[in-house]
């Protein structure tokens, strides 16, 4: 099968990928990556600007930059944060794969039309890239393993024709050739020093000679063998990680990264026209296993000034048990978003919250215990005929909660005669009395209810006034003895 | 046709015309309303001085309380009771016309706490009323009405400082003070120390709603008030009965 005439495809090859995306963190401070055998792999732009380079032992690279951070290479890293690109460019290219180790894989001509030519598609590719500021080399090519080879290389060349493209690739030498040491070695051995020495060979000759490896190369890179490849598609979850290059010791210090990430949350939730219910923030220490504090949202949320906000107030309230080295949001719960109904003409109140933002607010800062519910519970016995309801999984918003005024809980209250009169003040625990008091007002209610279970009681129920001309609500037992029960507000 | 003669034919709106809506809110008692020049003032917070629980403190809030709880307006509107001195009791407020899924129900130990909750509470605009007693350790300073004034402003929501009667004397950058003290059980002394719109007037009683059927209603009406009315029932212990 030949391969397209036109470069269909596009490469994306960050070549210090971590040491980029560390030093966004710390923008001070030289960092180098070292891999399994102590040398420099990936280094940022300042530690290039004191001379370090790649394949470097790390002894010389702290010579040359004495205040050096040194990080070792993490490869579930460097696929999250390939990831993050990924579904970064997602809005620019359908078809992405993580398909070779350093970059990203991109189907590029079906977006031609899309964004008015080749030429437009690029530019706003290549902005929206700079943007994040990582560094990367792209590369145009008719296949996939030669767009690869271009990019990795280092060479630019995003808009380049065919020809340019294939001229090119002929003029690599071994070296920038995607091969293991034994196979250029083997290579060399023979006399080839560039490509195009490698591709006049006819294929069937090769097979006889070399191993299999290298010919199943030249077909993925001449179009004959067509790779699958796995398309990238965007999580359903935001999960985003943080590694700190200095320890956190004071919660004011998480705030940094959590803008960071909160923005990024809610540029993900915009882009999807989602709401958060729910965002964990996961601490991890070094000894200590991870600490998660969890900011429920009374009403889902897509803002990141609020997100920001509800994590600063339960920061506040919350001591550091350990220094933290690394920090993860995870937003699992995602709903659809919902614009809430504004008034044109009202005046406006910089401050407008509605019902379940103030709700949120008021539940990050003070404690869970201390912001409740009111709500109604059919039980004829006083003190159980309500509830305090704290914080509850489904989100509560006032009005709607079984209708208000409506059906189901007014059950207990519609037996009750319209006579009927209650304390707006009701005491935690009865008080006794020491004797008949008061001037009795009203007819006794009496209320004997509760053999279903352990709480039996017989009371009678009536209006008193004190000497202050108070009123309040006192209740008889059949052993006559009084208790105070309430006040009339 | 100039656009002078256009507006003065009223045929031309402008947005600078909206008015905000009325000033004050109808208390649902008349004399109170008399006596405060039209009712509670929109979107200000007042202070009801009193001491003790049971003079009618809340049944003269009730009313109003019922009324903004009945109007729906677009986003949700709580009413916030913060550290009452007990729990406000829900059947009682649902006998009065509150929605008692509006009331939310704020208790801390610190005053700090309870007075950004109350800011929040009041600038939001998504919360009609707010009933605070926040004198319980030390009485609130003029500083902190002052800002709880403000954020009721913005957020046009009513506040209800209830204070111990002994600061009467303290001046108070709050709209409107009424001090209460109980004359019997269904008349409340209100002496209106300040006010909008008018120089300070005399003690009035005011009438609250009775809390429990008048006399009248008793079946029998021989017996003197306060005894056990005797009902067909005898007087002998429930045990003897049987």
């Amino acid at each position: 099968m030949a391969s397209p005439n036109l470069p269909v495809w596009l490469y994306l090859h960050f070549p210090h990928l971590q040491a980029d995306q560390l030093s966004l963190q710390n923008p001070q401070a030289p960092i180098a990556i070292l891999d399994q055998s102590k040398r420099v792999w990936q280094h940022c732009r300042l530690a290039q600007a004191s001379g370090i380079q790649t394949g470097m032992v790390f002894t010389t690279a702290l010579q040359l930059a004495p205040e050096l951070q040194l990080q070792p290479q993490r490869s579930n890293e460097q696929q999250q944060i390939l990831a993050q690109m990924a579904d970064y460019c997602y809005q620019w290219c359908a078809r992405i794969a993580l398909s070779f180790e350093q970059g990203l894989l991109l189907e590029v001509a079906t977006m031609w039309r899309l964004f008015g030519g080749r030429a437009n598609y690029w530019q706003q590719l290549q902005q929206a890239l700079q943007s994040r500021q990582l560094r990367f080399h792209a590369a145009a090519g008719t296949t996939p393993m030669a767009a690869y080879v271009l990019a990795r290389a280092g060479y630019d060349l995003p808009l380049a024709s065919t020809q340019q493209l294939n001229q090119q690739l002929q003029q690599l030498t071994l070296q920038q050739l995607p091969l293991s040491a034994s196979q250029q070695q083997s290579l060399t051995d023979v006399g080839i020093k560039q490509l195009a020495d490698l591709t006049n060979i006819p294929m069937a000759q090769w097979r006889r000679r070399f191993s299999g490896e290298i010919a199943t190369w030249l077909e993925r890179l001449n179009g004959d063998k067509v790779d699958d490849h796995c398309w990238f598609e965007p999580p359903a979850q935001f999960v985003r990680n943080w590694h700190c290059l200095h320890e956190i010791n004071h919660s004011n210090g998480l705030l940094f990264p959590l803008q960071h990430m909160l923005k990024e949350l809610s540029h993900y939730l915009r882009r999807r026209q989602l709401a958060a219910c729910a965002v964990e923030l996961i601490l991890q220490h070094r000894e200590q296993t991870d600490s998660q504090i969890s900011l429920r949202l009374a009403q889902p949320e897509h803002q990141a000034s609020e997100f920001l906000l509800l994590a600063r107030l339960r920061l506040q309230q919350l001591p550091l048990p350990e220094p933290v080295i690394g920090i993860q949001v995870v937003a699992a719960e995602l709903v659809s978003q919902q614009q809430p109904a504004t008034d044109l003409f009202a005046a406006t109140n910089s401050h407008a919250l509605d019902g379940g933002q103030l709700l949120n607010r008021l539940r990050s800062r003070l404690a869970p215990s201390d912001v409740k519910h009111l709500a109604l519970a059919a039980d004829p016995r006083p003190e159980r005929a309500f509830q305090l309801v704290t914080e509850s999984d489904t989100p509560i918003t006032a009005g709607t909660q079984n209708g208000g005024r409506g059906d189901v809980q007014d059950n207990g209250r519609d037996h009750i005669q319209d006579s009927a009169n209650r304390p707006v003040w009701l005491l935690p625990k009865p008080v006794p009395l020491p004797n008949q008091p008061w001037e009795l007002k009203s007819a006794p209610e009496r209320i004997a209810c509760g053999w279903w279970d352990d709480g039996a009681i017989q009371r009678d129920y009536f209006v008193a006034v004190d000497q202050h001309g108070q009123l309040c609500w006192v209740f008889r037992t059949p052993a006559n003895q009084w208790f105070l029960h309430g006040w009339f507000g | 046709m100039s656009l002078q003669s256009l507006l003065n034919a009223g045929r031309l709106w402008r947005a600078t015309n909206h008015q905000r809506v009325q000033q004050v809110l109808s208390s649902g008692i008349a004399t109170l309303d008399q006596l405060l020049l039209g009712g509670w003032p929109k979107g200000q917070a007042t202070e009801l001085l009193y001491d003790g629980q049971g003079l009618g403190e809340l049944r003269l809030l009730l009313p109003t309380l019922a009324q903004l709880s009945q109007q729906q307006i677009a986003s949700s509107q709580w009413q916030l009771w913060l550290a009452p001195p007990f729990v406000p009791y829900p059947p009682a407020l649902h006998d009065a016309g509150l929605n008692v899924s509006q009331q939310l129900l704020v208790q801390s130990n610190d005053v700090k706490q309870q007075l950004w909750a109350a800011e929040q509470a009041l600038q939001s605009g998504s919360c009609s009323a707010v009933m605070a007693w926040l004198d319980s350790t030390q009485p609130l300073a003029s500083k902190d009405i002052r800002r709880l004034q403000v954020a009721a402003e913005q957020g046009q929501s009513q506040l209800w400082l209830m204070r111990p009667s002994n600061v009467a004397a303290q001046s108070s950058p709050a709209a409107c003070r009424l001090k209460l003290s109980a004359i019997d059980e269904q008349q409340i002394q209100v002496h209106c120390i300040k006010r909008r719109g008018g120089w300070a007037p005399q003690p009035m009683p005011i009438q609250v709603t009775a809390v429990y059927p008048s006399t009248d209603e008793i079946t029998n009406s021989n017996q003197p008030t306060g005894q056990i009315i005797q009902g067909p029932w005898s007087g002998k212990p429930l045990a003897q009965q049987a």
